[in-house]
């Protein structure tokens, strides 16, 4: 996941877009180091000491993690649980939408960046 | 079958495996000389077979008196043919053997498992047996070795019956011990639905039920759980199983509405909504295991119908990762995707 969308954000950089996180560790310095570690180029909430049953995802009834919308321009959610190529068409879409014509590629240095993650875990 | 006839039997085939031979053939050659005998004797008994296609003659030439030195046998060929007896007759014996020490081994554990007393000693007993089965396993030398001994892994659902009678009489709280064992190991192997039955029947007016009403979903079938529930909510003493119980049976009856039509499913959904009407009223300080109240669980679950796709996305307040206060309206003319993530 984090190769996918560290991609996407840096090649989205130019236009209207941006990956929201709702972190929903524990302890805030679990979250901090895998933004550090990772190197994840988005701004998160936090859900709060209580994890998973923080008040956000407890009050938008979210139960599996990750979970993921896609929301448009104009506000509204479009996609729930869209993953890999999927996302990138549903982004493609929506930014087309907003007026703007993209083309996402994920060129191999992501995936070999997969790969290294893989084995660092 | 006792240990001394597990040994005599096979002895006595070997005995008689040795002995046929030599008894059929002295039997052979005592009746072939009767009939030599009897041949000379009385002609007549000859003259008068003759029309028959059978004569004494005929056969004893026919069919020589077996001796040693006729067949060619040697001392050493008769030596091996002991040897091959004996080997023949100590397997039998072996598997014999073995074939009984595995009944008796299954008839013994099942006799102990009948006797155990407590449920402190029924773990103690299974335990053992658990840790005698990995020591044969870690001590196998070939895969195929392992997968024989992989047969014989305890069988934890042989302890049902004892669990059944242990979790009846149990006080409250050995019944929540006895409940979180059963229905957390194995696989889901053990029979749930008894369990629930068994708790619903002698513990249904205790507070641990909190703890598994949830799973009664899972574990049993629907109209069942439907029934307990709804008993539980008028019968029980405690808040908190009333409201654990209201709480799953809205989820059931809100399932179940989405199945029918009209009426049915307008009268399900009614029902459904007075309960979440309650958890927010009467039962408002009812929290779930984690700490949340079913007044806010409902209330995500509500929130859930506006977050559908192609309805806006409600506003997200909140601080990000380093205490700094946002909100998700902030980026508003974006595309956005928001992820629910977390590292662990």
């Amino acid at each position: 996941m984090y190769p996918h969308e560290r991609s996407l954000v840096n090649q989205l950089s130019e236009v209207p877009f941006a990956l929201i996180g709702v972190n929903s560790d524990r302890k805030l310095e679990t979250a901090r180091t895998a933004v550090k570690e990772k190197d994840l180029p988005w701004r998160s909430f936090w859900n709060g000491e209580k994890g998973t049953q923080g008040p956000i995802s407890v009050k938008w009834n979210i139960n599996r993690w990750p979970t993921l919308y896609v929301i448009d321009a104009k506000g509204v959610i479009r996609f729930k649980d869209v993953r890999g190529e999927e996302l990138d068409d549903a982004l493609t879409v929506l930014l087309a939408e907003a007026g703007h014509e993209v083309k996402i590629t994920h060129d191999e240095i992501d995936v070999e960046d997969e790969d290294k993650n893989k084995d660092s875990e | 079958m006792d240990k001394k006839e597990a040994v005599e039997k096979p002895v006595a085939a070997f005995v008689l495996m040795g002995a046929f031979p030599l008894v059929a053939r002295w039997g052979m050659k005592l009746i072939n000389k009767g009939k030599r005998l009897l041949a000379q004797w009385f002609p007549l008994a000859e003259r008068r077979n003759s029309k028959s296609e059978f004569r004494f003659t005929e056969y004893t030439d026919a069919v020589p008196i077996p001796t040693r030195r006729s067949m060619n046998l040697k001392p050493r060929s008769i030596l091996f043919g002991v040897v091959v007896c004996l080997f023949a007759a100590s397997t039998m014996q072996i598997a014999a053997q073995q074939k009984t020490e595995d009944s008796e081994q299954e008839d013994r554990v099942a006799k102990e498992i009948e006797q155990l007393e407590s449920f402190t000693e029924m773990r103690a007993h299974l335990k053992k047996r658990m840790r005698a089965y990995s020591k044969r396993y870690r001590a196998a030398e070939s895969k195929a070795e392992r997968q024989e001994i992989f047969k014989t892994i305890p069988d934890s659902t042989a302890y049902n019956a004892v669990l059944s009678r242990f979790l009846k009489e149990a006080s409250p709280e050995e019944a929540e011990k006895i409940v979180s064992w059963w229905w957390h190991g194995d696989r889901g192997k053990r029979d749930g639905e008894l369990m629930a039955d068994i708790l619903l029947e002698h513990h249904a007016d205790t507070e641990m039920l909190v703890k598994f009403i949830p799973r009664f979903l899972r574990t049993i079938p629907n109209q069942k759980s439907e029934e307990a529930f709804r008993t539980l909510i008028k019968n029980s003493r405690f808040d908190s199983v009333k409201a654990t119980s209201m709480y799953f049976l809205q989820i059931l009856l809100a399932e179940k509405a989405k199945t029918l039509d009209g009426e049915e499913a307008e009268a399900l959904e009614e029902e459904a909504q007075s309960l979440r009407d309650s958890l927010k009223t009467a039962f408002a300080e009812e929290t779930d295991l984690s700490g949340v109240t079913y007044a806010k669980r409902v209330d995500g679950a509500q929130y859930a119908r506006i977050l559908q796709i192609g309805k806006p996305v409600p506003d997200i307040v909140g601080t990000d990762l380093e205490g700094v206060e946002f909100k998700l309206s902030d980026y508003k003319g974006k595309v956005i995707i928001l992820d629910f993530w977390g590292h662990w």
